[in-house]
């Protein structure tokens, strides 16, 4: 997840530009290619489902889009939510195994642990994590804290089954991997977000690596 | 010969030559394996199946000579033209008609093969015509000398406008029947936007054509279609079919 956050925050105003189509699938088989790699699979990628998922993700966000003006930081968490549910809602990567991955650390075992139980569920959240991790590193000087459990299988569980009934609750996984309140009843509404009222603290991302 | 008569009459009867062109080669396939009972004489049979064999070879090996003197108007070679450039002052409808149907034919190929009755290169004209008398304006503002100093929303906004005019009546044109289901005028909203929102993408953008960008073009429209042949038979088709053209313009460029 690093290498690529690092990646796209070379991209000048990232924000932006996932909002543009060729942008967004450039960067999500990147992802594909990256992660995959790590992790011994091969992702075949549904061009047209993932331009549907785009397309719908923007209406999305724009029938909300006021809530950027009130608090950029949570709206952009809130719409790095939303993509999240669309990629589980229209699944556009089919994984293959193409091998067993290199020795490596604690860390990226329980990563292939998480990658062997749902390998297009770790490619979705991997991507909307790194994005959103990227654009609070450019327009916030840090990425949001991970929650521990992220990388908790039993979470994934609990993630895949939830979702396999109401792909919209990805969206409150999504906070809930970033280690935030969320409202797990409304997930897709931004007006329900526990902040959504708060104004704008531009050094909220600092402050909560400093708690952590 | 064909050149020399109006585009609109030329396109038509290119149309029918391809009718005639599939057909030959549809029968030709019949032909290959089974048996088949004869209608006519075997001698006049002989006669019709030589000259409808003849039809198709020439047509193959036109399609192939132009393809060899002109490699830029192969499908590999497209290259579309910002809107300007079609509707300039220099009349550009003949190569409007040439890169539009290329363009639809390819996007229609990625629909499946059904596709290729419905692309027809008589609509363009047609369609073309329409356009210059409903966007005079908007024609006008694309060749204007001060169309890079607009914001590039309002760019997208004129683009998408020539767009919905060009589309809006394509789509009122049915392809061989008197009206035809919302899916079939989804399909065909599905082979002839990419070209159009491609061509409209480099007017707005200032950039030259590449193949990227009828790909994402496609992929646009594919996800977009269903809303286009809604917007099509509603009652503001114009207005409509403009919004969905500026939305995928605004997340292209």
């Amino acid at each position: 997840m690093q290498d690529f956050t690092a990646a796209l925050s070379t991209t000048p105003d990232l924000a932006h530009g996932m909002r543009k189509l060729g942008q967004f699938r450039a960067a999500f088989e990147d992802d594909a290619r990256r992660l995959g790699a790590r992790h011994g699979w091969r992702y075949d990628i549904d061009e047209q489902a993932l331009a549907r998922m785009f397309f719908d993700w923007i209406d999305a966000i724009g029938a909300q889009a006021d809530g950027a003006r009130a608090n950029r930081a949570d709206f952009t968490l809130f719409c790095g939510g939303l993509a999240l549910a669309g990629l589980v809602r229209s699944a556009p990567a089919r994984a293959h195994a193409t091998g067993r991955p290199a020795s490596r650390g604690d860390q990226e075992l329980a990563a292939d642990r998480i990658a062997r139980f749902w390998p297009e569920g770790l490619l979705y959240v991997d991507f909307c994590i790194s994005v959103v991790s990227a654009v609070f590193e450019q327009e916030f000087g840090a990425p949001p804290p991970l929650d521990p459990s992220l990388d908790d299988l039993r979470t994934w569980w609990s993630f895949r089954e939830n979702v396999a009934e109401d792909p919209a609750l990805a969206a409150a996984f999504f906070d809930r991997f970033l280690g935030r309140e969320t409202d797990w009843t409304f997930p897709g509404q931004l007006g329900m977000r526990p902040d959504a009222a708060i104004e704008e603290d531009r050094d909220a991302p600092a402050k909560a690596i400093a708690r952590n | 010969m064909l050149r020399e008569i109006s585009g609109g009459i030329s396109s038509q009867a290119r149309d029918r030559l391809r009718d005639l062109r599939d057909r030959v080669q549809a029968r030709r396939r019949e032909e290959g394996g089974q048996q088949r009972t004869r209608l006519l004489p075997p001698g006049i049979e002989g006669l019709l199946g030589q000259a409808a064999s003849m039809v198709d070879d020439t047509m193959i090996a036109a399609r192939s000579l132009s393809h060899s003197l002109f490699p830029e108007l192969s499908d590999e070679h497209l290259a579309m033209l910002p809107l300007d450039r079609y509707f300039g002052a220099g009349g550009g409808e003949r190569r409007f008609r040439h890169d539009m149907y290329r363009a639809a034919r390819i996007a229609g190929a990625r629909i499946g093969p059904e596709t290729a009755a419905l692309v027809r290169e008589g609509v363009l004209s047609e369609a073309y015509a329409a356009a210059r008398r409903q966007c005079a304006e908007s024609i006008a503002m694309l060749a204007s000398q001060g169309w890079g100093d607009k914001a590039g929303e309002d760019r997208a906004g004129e683009a998408a406008r020539l767009c919905a005019a060009l589309l809006g009546s394509i789509l009122a044109t049915p392809a061989g029947a008197a009206t035809e289901d919302r899916e079939a005028t989804e399909v065909r909203a599905g082979c002839y936007a990419p070209g159009l929102l491609a061509s409209a993408w480099s007017s707005v953008d200032g950039r030259a054509y590449e193949p990227q960008t009828l790909e994402l073009a496609m992929l646009a429209v594919g996800a977009r279609r269903e809303r286009l042949a809604t917007a099509a038979p509603s009652e503001r088709p114009a207005e409509e079919l403009a919004a969905a053209f500026h939305s995928m313009l605004l997340h292209l460029i």
